[in-house]
């Protein structure tokens, strides 16, 4: 074993860094990904919408559309949680038992360059996923348009109770019926998924690179993903019981100073009932996804680099 | 000499956690505000901190699978709702509204299954208790219905349908006519509230018979701006019920005969201001559509009923 691979890296300044070298382990991570027939789940998510779509469950087109958009929702958002820590969590355990991360270390390779390569190459690989159901859910919902447009219209008529409807109420009808289509805080909804996503793939590296084995960082990265939604919880707590005894104070800020708050990223429920999301908010959110990515890679790294392998 | 003191492995970790977490606190609180200044991540409500913190313990185990729960328990009321079973459709919707406040249509719903469903249900189909009994059930779930608008309420301000259908229950079922009016007057200053609202709070006024002058103001208001638009949009026909109202209300204010509404329009070209007979509007449409004749009707209602007059005279005349 070479010295460049059996000791601790050395750390390289940012300016050295090469996007290309990323791009290309980021492609083999990907490539690495797919042989795993992960894309399998969008034939299982094209048959749930399609079921949810097809099936009378609900007697009003409005409720059919919401409980769509929830189910394709709520499937997108179970496969980039799962995916994101089970697929973050096998690279590391897997390179160095087929030995492919001395291959790469022993090349001139930073380890920053690695961390950040097998991170993009799940990121890429949640992005088109996400985007594939999006796409999904997108016809379905267009599909099923103009039945709710009638519907709001219909409810307008029956609500005005024999009353004159003006056409500009009809045309205002319509414009409701739009909240329920797609639209752009729709967009907004599975960018929001994608960087909660992200930022469980970045924990889930950090994780990775002290952990003992693969299911060490699963259930600890689920963990940390479980616990990430309870700031809110916490922060309450912190307020309201500033005298309830300092043990129980410090916890909770340790809590929140540690953990990710990943609650933040929850817009979908609001998004799919109508509630715009505006560009300030959006672009918020996504510096704050971006934070913690930047983080989590930074602790990865700090971790990564002082490992012995 | 010396060696410089350096943090590696897990105090420096711990440090940068740290540093971070301080950093980051006050962004997160600040995007947090704007995102609830803009209806997102709702505070949550509970009579108790112990209530609370149940709740947000749900809402946090759920994550972003909230709504996908919410749906799961929508369809498990319908289930209920099927076979009468109201106490269970009403412990759906509480757990459905605690998951999303800020669906209208999750109080809505839960509401009209308390006060229309349930209702109904006792007043008619229950064989289980006598009639006194029931009367006061069915009562019960009125108010359970009313209750559940006026939370509903509290978390949507702005929706008008909320106020609206807890109109229609005091219209309704409690036959108050003034709350009703009250309620349609909410529901009609809610940010683009459709028009008609504010007509139905005029004749809601005028029928609840306390407040005629008020109500009178109302629908005058309406009728001048009305007559105005019509006049714009060359609409030729005007439903009665505003005219049938302001006549009433004249009535009983004794409004002198010089500033009541006219009997007529035809000579500015459009009708109708009062309820007419069949055989007298008959006439009056068919010279509407006459004038028409060769293009598009102005109004395109106007063959419709044409028909429907000429097929009641008809029937009238055969009897």
């Amino acid at each position: 074993m070479t010295e460049s691979n059996s000791g601790a890296g050395h750390v390289v300044p940012v300016w050295e860094i090469s996007p290309l070298r990323i791009w290309v382990l980021a492609q083999g991570t990907f490539v690495q990904l797919v042989r795993m027939k992960v894309f399998y789940f969008l034939l299982i998510f094209v048959a749930l919408v399609l079921v949810i779509a097809g099936a009378g469950l609900f007697w009003l087109p409005t409720e059919h559309l919401l409980a769509l958009k929830r189910w394709s929702f709520g499937a997108m958002y179970l496969f980039t949680m799962v995916y994101s820590i089970a697929a973050t969590a096998l690279l590391l355990p897997r390179d160095v038992e087929d030995r492919t991360l001395y291959t790469i270390l022993s090349k001139p390779v930073p380890r920053i360059e690695y961390l950040l390569g097998r991170l993009v190459g799940v990121l890429i690989l949640n992005g088109i996923a996400l985007a594939a159901m999006f796409l999904a859910m997108s016809l379905l919902v267009t599909w099923k348009m103009p039945a709710v447009e009638q519907q709001l219209v219909e409810q307008l008529l029956h609500g005005a109770s024999g009353e004159a409807v003006a056409q500009s109420e009809v045309n205002q009808a319509k414009a409701e019926a739009a909240r329920y289509g797609v639209n752009g805080s729709l967009l907004w909804a599975v960018w929001a998924l994608y960087l909660k996503a992200s930022v469980v793939s970045a924990v889930t590296l950090f994780i990775s690179t002290f952990a003992s084995s693969s299911l060490f960082t699963i259930v600890t990265a689920a963990m940390v993903v479980f616990i990430g939604h309870f700031h809110q919880l916490v922060l309450d707590f912190w307020k309201l019981n500033e005298a309830a005894g300092w043990f129980g104070s410090l916890v909770a800020r340790l809590l929140v100073i540690v953990f990710p708050n990943l609650g933040l990223f929850d817009i979908v429920d609001e998004v799919i009932t109508g509630t715009p999301l505006g560009i300030a908010a959006g672009m918020q959110l996504t510096g704050m996804g971006l934070f913690y990515v930047a983080l989590f890679v930074l602790l990865a790294q700090l971790v990564f680099v002082d490992k012995e392998l | 000499m010396k060696r410089p003191m350096v943090i590696r492995g897990p105090r420096l970790i711990a440090l940068v956690l740290l540093i971070s977490g301080l950093v980051r606190a006050p962004i997160e609180s600040k995007l947090l505000a704007d995102l609830r200044s803009g209806g997102f991540h709702p505070e949550l409500r509970g009579s108790s901190a112990v209530q609370e913190a149940g709740v947000q313990v749900m809402m946090g185990a759920l994550g972003g699978l909230r709504y996908m729960v919410s749906t799961f328990l929508t369809l498990r009321a319908n289930y209920h709702w099927e076979f009468q079973n109201w106490d269970k459709v009403l412990e759906e919707y509480r757990i459905i509204q605690l998951l999303e406040p800020r669906n209208p249509d999750a109080w809505i719903t839960g509401a009209w299954h308390c006060h229309s469903n349930a209702w109904a249900w006792y007043s008619q189909d229950d064989r289980l208790h006598s009639p006194a009994v029931r009367k006061i059930l069915a009562r019960e779930w009125v108010e359970r219905g009313k209750e559940m608008l006026l939370e509903g309420i509290k978390w949507n301000p702005d929706n008008p349908w909320i106020y609206r259908d807890l109109a229609n229950v005091y219209r309704e079922r409690d036959r108050d006519l003034c709350q009703a009016a009250e309620y349609y007057r909410l529901a009609s200053l809610t940010p683009g509230a459709p028009d008609f609202l504010h007509r139905i709070y005029g004749y809601l006024l005028a029928e609840c018979g306390e407040h005629d002058e008020q109500a009178m103001q109302v629908l005058r208001q309406i009728y001048d701006e009305g007559l105005q638009v019509l006049r714009q949009q060359h609409v030729l026909i005007w439903k009665p019920s505003l005219i049938v109202e302001m006549r009433k209300l004249e009535e009983r204010l004794g409004v002198p005969a010089a500033q009541r509404i006219p009997e007529r329009f035809d000579s500015e070209g459009f009708v109708i201001a009062t309820p007419l007979l069949p055989q007298e509007s008959l006439p009056v449409y068919e010279r509407l559509l006459a004038r028409d004749q060769g293009g598009t009707p102005k109004d395109p209602a106007l063959p419709g009923i044409i028909s429907k007059l000429r097929a009641e005279l008809t029937k009238k005349s055969g009897r």
